[in-house]
C-alpha cells in the first residue's frame, strides 16, 4: 500500500478533499507532493475570489456594475464565461449563466461558509425582477481584447462552471502526481489508480434515500459530477432546490439527479446542470451529443442513461 | 463483457491529451461504446475507461486549440473546457509558483509538530451552523504565517475593483491536523473491499501482491481510539479498535449529521481491509464520507506508536 497524502479544506462553500497516492519515497518527493496539493488548493481560492456571486467585490460581480460597455477581464473570468455561454448555446438556453438574479431572490444569497447573507444590492435596483427578462444572449464576448459586455443589467451565476473549472485547474496542477483524486462536495475528479492500485470507485447517491447509493462507478482520469434536487434547498418558496430552469425561473422538476462522467469537471458539472433542466430524454440526448457519459434519475426513479454508461457502471 | 478494452497502467492522460481527444473524438466517441445495449444497465462493476478510444496515443502536449479552430470540436464542450483550463493555467502559472514557495515555509513549520499525536477534538455536539466555523478558527492560527499579498497576475484592468480580500479559508484542515503529512500505516491491504475489481485491474502494474502481514511491523498500538470528523451537515465520531497491531473495527460511534450515517455503511469495512483512513468517495454523500474518513484518520493518529 503506497503512502497516501490527503488534505481537506473548506473552499468554494464546500469541502474540498485532495488525495495523492505515492510520491513520498524521500523527503524531497514528499515536500513536492505537499506543495503540489497546496498549489491545487490555491486554484480553488483563485477561482472562487474571481467568480463568486457572494462577494460584491469579486471580479464577476464588479462586471455586473458595468452595463453596455466592454469590460476587459482576466483570462479566468473570460474563459469561464465563454464556456458558460457555449453550454447555454448547446443546451438551447436550458443552462444559462444569467440566472443570477432569480437565484438571489429565491434565497440562494447565503455564503455557505459563514452563513451570512450577501448583499447584491449594488445591482438589485437595476436588474429586472422578471427571471426571463435577460438571457445569455445579453452577454457578448470579444476575443480580441478579452472583453465582456453585458447588454442588459444582469448578474452572472457561474456556480456550475466555476467549481468545475477549479477542479480542472487543480487536476492540471497535480497532473505529474499521476494517481490522485479531487473531491469538491460531490464533484469528483479521479486520476490514475486508487491506493489499492485499481480504478477509483465513485458512488452515486440515491436521490431519494440518502442512506443508499444508486450506483457505483469504476473510473479513472475522468470527472464525475452529480446534480441532485436534494442539494441545498432554500427556505424560500417551499424548498426550491438550487437548479432553476432559466426559461421559466422555477426550479426544474423533471429530474431527481443527473450524474455526468466527462474528461473535465467543467464539462461534467455544466452538462449535469443543463441535463437536469432539460429533463431525462432531452438531457440524455444532450449528453450523447457531447460525447459524455451520464445517468439521469427521474423523480419516480426511472433511469435514463447514455449508451456507454454500462462501461462505467 | 467481451468488448471491454483493457488499458495498460501508465497511460495517464492529462488535459492536453483530453483536448487532443476532443479534437479527434468528440460526439462520435459514443459510437465506440460496446454494442451491448441489450444487456441491462448496472449489472455490476465493470472496468472501463470512458476516455479510452482506439487510435489514441498517450502523447502529451498537443497544441492548444481555441473554440472554433476546428469544425470537429465546434460543438464539443469537453474540448472547449480543456482549452479553457490550459489558457487559465498558462496565465496563472507564475502566481501559483510563488504560492508554492510560501507553503514550503508553512509546511516546514508544520512538519516539526507532526510527530505530536493529535488528540481527538472535544466530543461536544455542536449545532450544525457552528460546524463551519471551526476550520475557519484554525485558519486564524495559520494566518500568522507569512501570507503574501494575493496579487493577481492576471490583468484586471478596466474593472475598477479593489483587490479582493483573500478568502479566509482554513489553511489548516481537520483531516490533516497540524498539516501533518498523511503518515499512513503501511500494513498490507486485504483484497479490495466492497466492489470487486474486475480482472483487468490485475493488469495494472500497481497491483503488486501485498507483503504477508507478518512481514511488516504495525504502527498501531493495541487499544480503542476515537476521533471526530466534521462536515457542514454535522459531525461524525468513529472508533478504531486495534488488535495485534491491526485495525479490526472502525465503527461510527456518534452520527450527528443531518443525513443518516447509513449512507456510509460501506466505509468501515474499507478501513478494516485497507488498514487506513482512505475510503472511497461517495458522490452525493461526500461530506459524510469525508467526515468519517477524517474521524478515522484522527483515531489512527492517536493510535500510532
Amino acid at each position: 500500500m503506497p503512502d497516501v497524502y490527503i488534505r481537506t479544506l473548506m473552499l468554494m462553500s464546500t469541502w474540498v478533499s485532495i488525495q495523492v497516492v505515492g510520491h513520498a519515497a524521500n523527503q524531497q518527493q514528499a515536500t513536492d507532493r505537499r506543495e503540489s496539493v497546496e498549489r491545487a488548493f490555491e486554484w480553488f481560492r483563485r477561482v472562487e475570489e474571481c467568480c463568486t456571486r457572494f462577494d460584491p467585490e469579486s471580479e464577476m460581480m464588479q462586471l455586473s456594475t458595468h452595463i453596455g460597455v466592454p469590460v476587459p477581464v482576466s483570462e479566468l473570468l473570460y474563459e469561464a464565461v465563454q464556456f458558460a455561454l457555449a453550454v447555454a448555446e448547446e443546451s438551447g438556453g436550458a443552462f444559462d449563466p444569467t440566472v443570477g438574479h432569480p437565484m438571489d431572490t429565491r434565497g440562494f444569497n447565503h455564503e455557505y461558509r459563514t452563513g451570512r447573507a450577501v448583499a447584491t444590492d449594488l445591482v438589485k435596483q437595476t436588474v429586472s425582477d422578471s427571471p426571463t427578462a435577460v438571457s445569455y444572449r445579453d452577454v457578448v464576448l470579444n476575443p480580441d481584447g478579452k472583453t465582456i459586455t453585458l447588454h442588459r443589467p444582469l448578474i452572472l451565476d457561474l456556480g456550475a462552471v466555476a467549481k468545475g473549472l477549479a477542479i480542472d485547474m487543480a487536476a492540471r496542477e497535480l497532473r505529474h502526481m499521476e494517481d490522485y483524486s479531487i473531491d469538491a462536495g460531490g464533484d469528483v475528479y479521479v486520476a490514475g489508480c486508487n491506493p489499492d492500485g485499481g480504478l477509483w470507485s465513485v458512488g452515486i447517491r440515491h436521490p431519494r434515500c440518502d442512506d443508499q447509493l444508486i450506483d457505483s462507478l469504476r473510473v479513472s482520469n475522468v470527472a464525475v459530477c452529480t446534480s441532485g434536487d436534494y442539494e441545498r434547498r432554500t427556505s424560500a418558496e417551499g424548498g426550491a432546490h438550487h437548479i432553476l430552469d432559466p426559461r421559466t425561473g422555477a426550479s426544474a422538476d423533471a429530474v431527481a439527479s443527473v450524474t455526468v462522467v466527462a474528461p473535465t469537471a467543467m464539462a461534467a458539472d455544466a452538462l449535469a446542470t443543463a441535463a437536469f433542466v432539460l429533463g431525462p430524454v432531452a438531457g440524455v440526448q444532450l449528453l450523447e451529443r457531447q460525447g459524455v457519459t451520464g445517468l439521469i434519475v427521474s423523480p419516480t426513479l426511472e433511469r435514463y442513461s447514455t449508451r456507454d454508461m454500462s462501461r462505467v457502471g | 463483457m467481451a468488448n471491454r478494452r483493457k488499458r495498460g497502467r501508465g497511460s495517464f492522460r492529462g488535459l492536453e491529451e483530453v483536448l487532443k481527444r476532443g479534437e479527434n473524438g468528440g460526439p462520435q466517441s459514443v459510437s465506440t461504446a460496446p454494442e451491448n445495449d441489450t444487456r441491462p444497465l448496472f449489472c455490476g462493476p465493470i472496468i472501463a475507461d470512458p476516455m479510452d478510444q482506439p487510435g489514441q496515443t498517450s502523447e502529451a502536449g498537443s497544441p492548444q486549440k481555441g473554440r472554433g479552430s476546428s469544425s470537429k470540436i465546434a460543438n464539443s464542450l469537453v474540448a472547449l473546457s480543456s482549452a479553457a483550463v490550459l489558457t487559465v493555467y498558462a496565465a496563472g502559472y507564475l502566481r501559483t509558483r510563488s504560492a508554492a514557495a510560501r507553503f514550503a515555509v508553512v509546511e516546514a513549520a508544520a512538519d516539526r509538530k507532526a510527530d505530536v499525536p493529535i488528540a481527538a477534538p472535544p466530543p461536544a455536539a455542536p449545532p450544525r451552523d457552528v460546524v463551519d466555523a471551526r476550520p475557519v478558527e484554525t485558519a486564524a492560527v495559520v494566518a500568522t504565517s507569512p501570507v503574501p499579498k494575493r496579487e493577481a497576475d492576471v490583468p484586471r484592468s478596466g474593472v475598477a475593483s479593489p483587490e479582493t480580500p483573500p478568502v479566509q479559508v482554513a489553511d489548516s484542515t481537520p483531516s490533516t491536523p497540524g498539516a501533518a503529512p498523511a503518515e499512513e500505516p503501511t500494513a498490507p491491504p486485504s483484497p479490495p473491499p466492497t466492489t470487486d475489481p474486475a480482472p483487468a485491474v490485475a493488469d495494472s502494474a500497481k497491483a503488486e501482491p501485498p507483503a504477508p502481514p507478518a512481514a511488516r511491523e504495525s504502527k498501531f498500538k493495541d487499544g480503542t481510539y476515537k476521533g471526530w470528523g466534521y462536515s457542514r451537515h454535522g459531525d461524525i465520531e468513529a472508533a478504531v479498535v486495534i488488535q495485534d497491531g491491526r485495525v479490526v473495527s472502525a465503527e461510527i460511534t456518534q452520527c450527528l449529521t443531518r443525513y443518516s450515517c447509513s449512507v456510509i455503511d460501506a466505509l468501515p469495512p474499507q478501513v478494516i481491509s485497507r488498514q487506513n483512513a482512505f475510503v472511497d468517495l461517495i458522490s452525493g454523500a461526500t461530506e459524510s464520507a469525508n467526515a468519517y474518513s477524517n474521524a478515522i484518520f484522527r483515531a489512527l493518529v492517536a493510535s500510532q506508536k
